[in-house]
């Protein structure tokens, strides 16, 4: 490509069949040619990528768009939707998030509580993938038995911890109460906010360590030996090595696990829903539920939509952040 | 199909009778020609009707065969059922009218019936020529027109365990006091709970407040005035606000994952003498557990300072969609579907009643210990939500379930309880007549 762009400059061949000095060159500038080149150079990728840029606008784009303008209107109603039946409200939707309790709490948890999962599930990853780079009897086992509460849908997960965490029939309470803890004795989880979050907490962070674990043990696995040996030489202990190699050597791959991880849970759903279904009196919902309740429910479009964008911009943020320390972190390196 | 042949046979004649008194009535509708085909030639097309549950279910498996009989009469028509959850009913229709794409004929919640017809997505019902159980065919019609043919219904009662009454020597509460008195006997002589209220189980709340002599809502003029923050109301919540602070019902009765399914089960599994419930749910309860047959009586709802005894009249309409192609078709699979003919079986196979008078009575078995109790709360003691649109977004949304968590939290005071569901109330009202 680049030979024959730069007639003269390229090898052998173009000087022996090229024409001599003197002679008439093959006319550069001839128009046929820049309109061919220009096709080349401009429209001919640009049609190339045409038919996955106009599914990605239209799947993608068109949706984020008229999410966007439903969140500047007070639609409401089948008859929104059917006959355009809604007025322009500006920022009100906005506004009244926050100012509105429920809905202010419902941002402030997502947020807390979404930051307290990523840290979580990172710190268990991490542990767990340590573990299972050392080689011992059973390694394979529990690396099968770790993969498991990953590879069990959500929704069905959920209502087992519901069970177990139920306040009359549930184990977890049983135990409790069989150790001497009478208040445990019809204990209900899930009417405080502090103790149906937790449970909640407990089965997210259950949920998506796996998938640290299995992505960081591969990343384990490429560090090479001989680095891990030769600071074993210069007197190191394993909590230095640990944070003075290991960690920084996997620094990259712990970015995009931190960003995935963040998305997954600020935009959690079904393990509220199913644990609390985001009361008693909406005190346990986050983002993604409070979108679900005034959205679908109620049938609110406008302040459905002005949630989902909120979220949509807190995860925005979060992932500008977190792609900028990355390449921070590639300049470095 | 060979066995579909001797109800296909009935199903004829039945059929038949029925064009024909459809045919009587067709003549004083609005002039449409087409508004009246011939019986004899019959009806022809493709019919999608959405029917609330499964296809298991006692109402499914009833309409599956009705569908049969009403293909075999009309050779030329084929009816398409599909079934939608309850849990799922509501968005279900909304999306497809909001998609439009509606069935021919649906299966409405009585409750949902006026929300639609509000939407002006159905068409309207000619209810001329039978007689209509009154609360269902009221809660139908919306701006004076009807929109749903009533189908079936049925009203919650009082269950209660009849081994345990006898051996305590007490009588099944009559009032408000005598379930508070009631239960603190049993309470005291016995390893059960009286009695257990939830906050996600609406629709035993807000009856209370007629019991006590109130209204949910009333119409004045244009707009609706709600009710709560009045005396009746108030006694209303205090009454469940005092059923939850006896400590009968388990702590997790405040979370929603607790409803009317949950109390069910409490009752079945014998950690409640007292349920109220509706009066098919029996079968279920003995099923789950054997022990309780025999040992369950039924007694209407307790009355409440206001003398009375009502609760809702819970039951379906069949709507036709106003965009629908085969709108004939539908009315008169519709029309098929209530008519007295099927009603008995219907109600005998499902154990609600029939939309239609003469065959509501006529299910009821003065010898069952269950029948005459559930048919006197319903036909004398029922009625229904207020019959408007905002209804439906009032119900949907959880402003009921919100407020009683609030009130068993101790967050509410039983006042700021009233004003916050009146305020609910008025705001959906003002949303849905602007």
């Amino acid at each position: 490509m680049n030979q024959s762009r730069i007639p003269g400059r390229g090898g052998g061949p173009a000087v022996v069949s090229g024409p001599g000095p003197g002679e008439p060159a093959p006319s550069p500038p001839r128009p046929g040619r820049s309109w061919r080149r220009i096709f080349d150079d401009r429209i001919f990728p640009l049609l190339l990528i045409a038919p996955a840029l106009l599914f990605i606008v239209g799947l993608v784009g068109f949706p984020v768009f008229r999410t966007a303008w439903l969140s500047f209107t007070d639609a409401s109603g089948i008859r929104a939707l059917t006959e355009g039946d809604m007025d322009f409200v500006g920022l009100a939707n906005y506004a009244e998030i926050f100012s509105d309790p429920i809905l202010r709490r419902s941002a402030i948890t997502t947020v807390v509580f979404g930051l307290v999962c990523v840290v979580g599930t990172m710190v268990l990853g991490i542990a767990v993938a340590l573990l299972l780079n050392q080689p011992f009897r059973g390694r394979t086992l529990l690396g099968v038995l770790v993969l498991l509460p990953w590879a069990i849908p959500h929704i069905a997960a959920s209502f087992v911890w519901q069970w177990l965490f139920d306040g009359q029939y549930g184990v977890i309470n049983w135990v409790f109460t069989s150790l001497g803890f009478a208040q445990f004795e019809d204990f209900s989880w899930f009417t405080e906010f502090y103790t149906a979050f937790a449970v909640v907490g407990i089965v997210v962070i259950w949920q998506s360590f796996p998938f640290v674990t299995i992505a960081l043990l591969a990343g384990l696995q490429t560090i090479p030996a001989d680095v891990i040996e030769a600071s074993k030489l210069d007197g190191t202990n394993a909590w230095q090595r640990l944070r003075m190699i290991t960690l920084p050597m996997l620094k990259p791959l712990l970015l995009v696990l931190v960003v995935i991880s963040t998305i997954w849970d600020f935009k959690m759903f079904d393990q509220v829903w199913v644990l609390t279904g985001g009361g008693p009196a909406r005190r346990t919902e986050v983002l993604s539920v409070s979108t679900y309740v005034e959205g679908i429910t109620q049938s609110e479009w406008g302040m459905g939509a002005a949630l989902a964008m909120v979220l949509f911009f807190i995860l925005i943020a979060i992932t500008i952040v977190y792609i900028k320390l990355i390449r921070e972190e590639e300049q470095i390196s | 199909m060979r066995s579909g042949t001797k109800r296909v046979l009935n199903g004829g004649t039945v059929a038949t009778a029925l064009a024909l008194v459809l045919a009587a009535c067709g003549g004083d509708d609005d002039g449409d020609g087409a508004a009246a085909p011939d019986p004899e030639e019959g009806y022809s097309g493709e019919l999608t009707v959405w029917i609330m549950g499964g296809g298991d279910d006692p109402v499914g498996t009833s309409v599956g065969s009705m569908a049969d009989a009403f293909e075999a009469e009309h050779e030329d028509v084929t009816v398409n059922i599909e079934y939608v959850p309850w849990s799922a009913g509501k968005d279900h229709y909304t999306n497809a009218i909001v998609a439009g794409e509606v069935p021919d004929l649906a299966e409405s919640g009585n409750t949902w019936t006026p929300e639609f017809a509000e939407e002006g997505v159905l068409a309207e019902a000619d209810l001329s020529g039978t007689d209509y159980v009154p609360v269902l065919e009221e809660s139908a019609i919306f701006d004076g027109a009807a929109y749903g043919y009533p189908w079936y219904g049925g009203s919650r009662i009082l269950l209660y365990r009849t081994d345990i009454f006898e051996e305590a020597g007490l009588e099944p509460p009559q009032t408000w006091d005598d379930m508070l008195e009631v239960g603190e006997k049993i309470a005291a002589e016995f390893d059960i709970s009286p009695f257990q209220v939830a906050a996600n189980n609406q629709h035993y709340f807000l009856p209370l407040i007629w019991q006590a002599g109130g209204e949910i809502a009333t119409e004045e003029g244009d707009s609706w005035v709600p009710g709560f923050d009045t005396d009746a109301g108030h006694q209303a919540l205090e009454y469940f606000q005092t059923l939850w602070e006896k400590g009968w019902s388990p702590a997790d009765a405040e979370t929603d994952d607790f409803t009317s399914l949950s109390l069910a089960e409490e009752f079945a599994n014998e950690e409640s003498a007292m349920v109220v419930a509706l009066p098919w749910q029996v079968t279920g309860l003995v099923e789950d557990n054997p022990d309780l047959e025999g040992n369950i009586g039924a007694v209407l709802l307790p009355e409440g300072p206001g003398g009375s005894r009502d609760t809702l009249a819970g039951g379906s309409h069949l709507v036709v969609f106003e965009e629908s192609e085969q709108k004939e078709l539908a009315a008169a699979f519709a029309e098929f579907v209530v008519a007295p003919e099927q009603a008995t079986d219907f109600a005998e196979t499902t154990g609600f009643f029939p939309g239609t008078v003469d065959e509501a009575e006529a299910t009821v078995d003065e010898d069952d210990w269950l029948s005459p109790v559930a048919a006197e709360q319903f036909i004398e003691h029922a009625r229904a939500y207020p019959v408007a649109g905002w209804w439906g977004a009032m119900e949907g949304a959880t402003a009921v379930k919100d407020t009683l968590q609030e009130l068993m939290a101790g967050n509410f005071t039983v006042e700021e309880a009233a004003a916050n569901l009146d305020e609910e109330i008025r705001s959906r009202a003002e949303d849905g007549t602007s």
